[in-house]
């Protein structure tokens, strides 16, 4: 196992001549990459705030009857924490689905398709959302 | 990448698959937390479609309603428990971020903590409402 290691390594180093800054230099630098990382782990401190006020607000609505249920997705102390664990949720949900479909999607076309198809999923989600929860207050 | 380079790619030993190994709880645990990140994903997504046909159809809210009803209440019950398993875990994680806990005995200690207070948790909410 260690041997045939050695020996692709070597074939691989023996095939390019050129230095291995060069290597470097030609693939070159992103520019960014590790965005992501940070902002999934910021967005994630975020839902831990908001999963709290999710649970009290979980445990009001199931005491409510049906008129005061939909007063209270009207009142703003309710509107604002939810729109924003909504949409910070999906933010992360995207994130986090993109990871999922790198490792298991082997084949480099179909997992740029569905990495684009799953972001405009996300973002069509997110501002139907913003636009529904502005017009709660009006049909209530 | 070349051709030829490409075939010696392919022909590397690649590492034993996920079903060589014991279970353990770190490994069952780090499995369970992407499944049901994808389930929470899914679940989340039917909620607020949901959410948002109901309010662009005149808001009749009795079809908030349907959470009374039992068969809704088993999957609910499954997404309020993956919503906690992988709040508690992601807590894990990111005290693992900032350098913490990285010992086995601590990651095997919290491991066990994080499926006992995600269980407690779901049981604690469903027994509220």
């Amino acid at each position: 196992m260690f041997a045939s290691n050695d020996v692709s390594f070597m074939v691989i180093n023996m095939m390019d001549l050129r230095t291995d800054l060069a290597r470097a230099k030609g693939l070159g630098s992103a520019k960014s990459g590790s965005h992501h990382w940070l902002y999934q782990r910021i967005t994630a401190i975020i839902l831990v705030i908001c999963s709290i006020w999710l649970v009290f607000f979980i445990k009001c609505a199931s005491s409510q009857n049906l008129p005061d249920l939909t007063l209270m997705l009207t009142k703003p102390y309710n509107i604002v924490p939810l729109g924003i664990l909504v949409v910070t949720s999906f933010y992360h949900a995207m994130l986090g689905m993109r990871v999922v479909i790198e490792d298991y999607i082997s084949c480099i076309k179909l997992r740029s398709v569905l990495i684009i198809i799953l972001q405009i999923f996300c973002i069509i989600t997110i501002s139907a959302f913003i636009v529904a929860l502005f017009y709660t207050g009006i049909y209530v | 990448m070349t051709k030829t380079r490409q075939r010696v790619y392919n022909n590397r030993p690649t590492s034993p698959h996920i079903t060589i190994y014991r279970k353990q709880i770190s490994s069952v645990l780090s499995i369970l937390h992407r499944m049901t990140g994808i389930g929470l994903f899914a679940g989340l997504s039917i909620i607020v479609w949901y959410f948002i046909i109901l309010v662009f159809s005149k808001f009749d809210a009795k079809y908030l309603l349907c959470m009374k009803c039992n068969i809704i209440k088993l999957p609910a019950i499954a997404i309020c428990f993956a919503w906690f398993y992988h709040l508690c875990n992601g807590i894990r994680h990111l005290i693992w971020d900032s350098g913490y806990c990285f010992s086995i005995k601590a990651i095997n200690l919290t491991g066990w903590l994080v499926i006992a207070c995600s269980l407690a948790m779901t049981l604690a909410l469903w027994l509220l409402i």
